[in-house]
């Protein structure tokens, strides 16, 4: 039984379970033809029939309105090109059906959305934008490096100033150390707490002496002032201070008083 | 004058019989046997060594550091190929060995050389699925190429351009996007689809630069252009500029195809049947507009 059953299996698959009909669709009841039966027998190959008409480029049977249904418009086109017209494929079929069309369209306006003349110019204005980048860059470089020697010039002032005033502001100090320690008369640290009582009063001493000179200055000046309204002479005075020391008329005024 | 050496090679060359398969053997060392090794020398541990992962065939991967970061997998990304999927590549084409192939009758000088006539020589595997766009021309073997034809590639520079037109041909360059240069590196496989040919799409906005230059005579350019810098090209490197219009194969060396045209004589949306031998036209008028554009 067990043995039966594979056998026909086995036969069905090779395509002789029914040897009266090669396609699927015809009925298993149509009264075989002697020409068929003979075509049958002579085929020895034991292959599938699909490999048998793969091999051979034979059509086996036009597509039934179920298979055309189920089949790919990719399959059929595919059809018939292998086929021709024998296909029966519906020529129609062979170009783009509404929708593909519509997605094709689509397709090329997200992949290339503009025209020739405009990819080509926008392409030109690309690159002059970057040849007029590199041209403002190179003449701001040359600007900048004609700059540069008075550049390197004032780094080089700045740093020697600091330098002098370093120096100045240690000279100082030290001639200042050098004075207090004059004053005391003896060697003392700066850190200590009379040199520090000696340097305010040297400051302050200081202070006074300026607030004096000042005041002189003030003096001198205010004299002047009075000496020239009261004698106004267009020559200008020279030697003021000599004056106001001596206290007595310039030998150049012409109306200096008699004393 | 020879060595003894050489006289006594000499010597056997002429005595000795043809060299075949019969009398060849391999390098010693070149073969290794299949067969586990036996006895004194080749037993025990048939070249295994003992105990560890070598004897016990449980080998490290290759790459395996014994725990730590392989040096493989240290880096995730290297910025030398950064954008490479976005970058087409081309089947180098040296002029020498256009040379050979024309000199050789594997190519055929007599109508337009493009893509698929090269292709058709069955010397090049180029896949546009992988990213590439054709075929590009190199400059070695320029000096000795002598051949007219009307030439059509993706990629030329200067000097291959100067060594086609010195000798009285022509050379175009033009852009295939990747479903044009499926269908015109095997036209027949195509055909056998079913399906109506499509148009050629334009070069992406990086490429369209380079086609449209008349200096590298792309397909977008000016023809006025293009005569223009042949002339400027032939002064350059001092040849004498052929006159192709008095050439006789004068209407071959100019034919071009169209921007949106991917084979020769064959016009976008016609349908080709190998099978039959026809060739079907639309007929509808949205779909004439639309291979038209």
């Amino acid at each position: 039984m067990a043995l039966y059953r594979w056998l026909g299996r086995r036969w069905t698959a090779l395509g002789l379970a029914r040897p009266y009909c090669q396609s699927v669709n015809a009925g298993i009841d149509e009264t075989p033809e002697e020409e068929d039966l003979i075509e049958q027998k002579r085929n020895k190959s034991r292959l599938r029939a699909h490999h048998y008409n793969s091999i051979h480029h034979q059509l086996p049977e036009n597509l039934s309105e179920d298979e055309e249904f189920a089949m790919s418009l990719r399959a059929q086109r595919k059809r018939y090109g292998e086929f021709g017209a024998a296909s029966g494929i519906n020529l129609a079929k062979l170009w783009p059906s509404k929708e593909e069309l519509e997605l094709e369209k689509e397709w090329e306006k997200v992949a290339r959305p503009h025209s020739v003349q405009e990819m080509i110019s926008i392409a030109k204005k690309a690159k002059e934008d970057e040849e007029r980048a590199i041209q403002k860059r190179q003449e701001e470089l040359m600007q900048k490096v004609a700059k540069l020697e008075g550049w390197k010039k004032e780094v080089r002032d700045r740093i020697m100033k600091q330098e002098l005033e370093a120096q100045i502001a240690k000279e100082k100090k030290e001639k200042l150390i050098e004075e207090v320690r004059q004053i005391l008369g003896f060697q003392i640290d700066p850190k200590d707490e009379r040199f520090k009582e000696a340097l305010l009063q040297k400051e302050k001493e200081e202070k006074k002496a300026k607030k004096e000179a000042k005041k002189l200055a003030r003096q001198k000046r205010m004299i002047e002032r009075l000496r020239q309204e009261t004698y106004p002479s267009p020559t200008p005075v020279k030697d003021a201070s000599g004056q106001s020391e001596t206290g007595e008329g310039s030998s150049i005024s012409p109306g200096s008083p008699i004393v | 004058m020879a060595s003894q050496g050489t006289e006594k090679a000499l010597a056997l060359l002429r005595r000795l019989p043809r060299v075949s398969l019969g009398n060849l053997k391999p390098n010693p060392g070149a073969v290794k046997s299949a067969r586990r090794g036996r006895g004194i020398y080749g037993g025990k541990t048939h070249g295994a060594g003992s105990k560890g992962s070598g004897q016990r065939q449980n080998f490290m991967r290759l790459g395996f550091e014994t725990g730590n970061t392989p040096f493989y997998l240290r880096f995730p990304y290297q910025n030398y190929y950064k954008g490479h999927h976005m970058r087409l590549s081309y089947a180098p084409l040296c002029m020498g060995k256009l040379q050979r192939m024309i000199d050789t009758s594997r190519l055929r000088t007599d109508v337009p050389v493009d893509i698929t006539q090269l292709s058709a020589t069955q010397l090049f595997s180029i896949n546009p699925m992988e990213k590439m766009g054709g075929i590009m021309l190199k400059d070695e073997g320029i000096d000795h190429f002598q051949a007219t034809l009307n030439l059509e590639v993706q990629w030329a520079t200067e000097a291959v351009i100067t060594s086609v037109e010195r000798n009285g041909g022509t050379i175009t360059v033009a852009y295939y996007d990747p479903i044009s240069l499926q269908a015109a590196l095997n036209p027949m496989a195509f055909f056998k689809r079913g399906v109506a040919i499509p148009r050629r799409m334009l070069p992406p906005q990086n490429l369209i630069d380079y086609y449209s230059d008349p200096k590298n005579r792309g397909y977008l350019a000016d023809p006025t252009e293009v005569a223009r810098e042949r002339f400027v090209l032939a002064q350059k490197y001092g040849y004498e500029l052929p006159d192709i219009r008095s050439s006789p194969n004068q209407e071959m060396l100019l034919e071009r195809k169209d921007p949106r045209q991917i084979f020769y004589g064959l016009q976008p949306g016609w349908v080709v049947n190998l099978e039959d031998k026809v060739i079907l036209k639309p007929t509808d008028p949205e779909l004439l507009e639309h291979y038209a554009s």
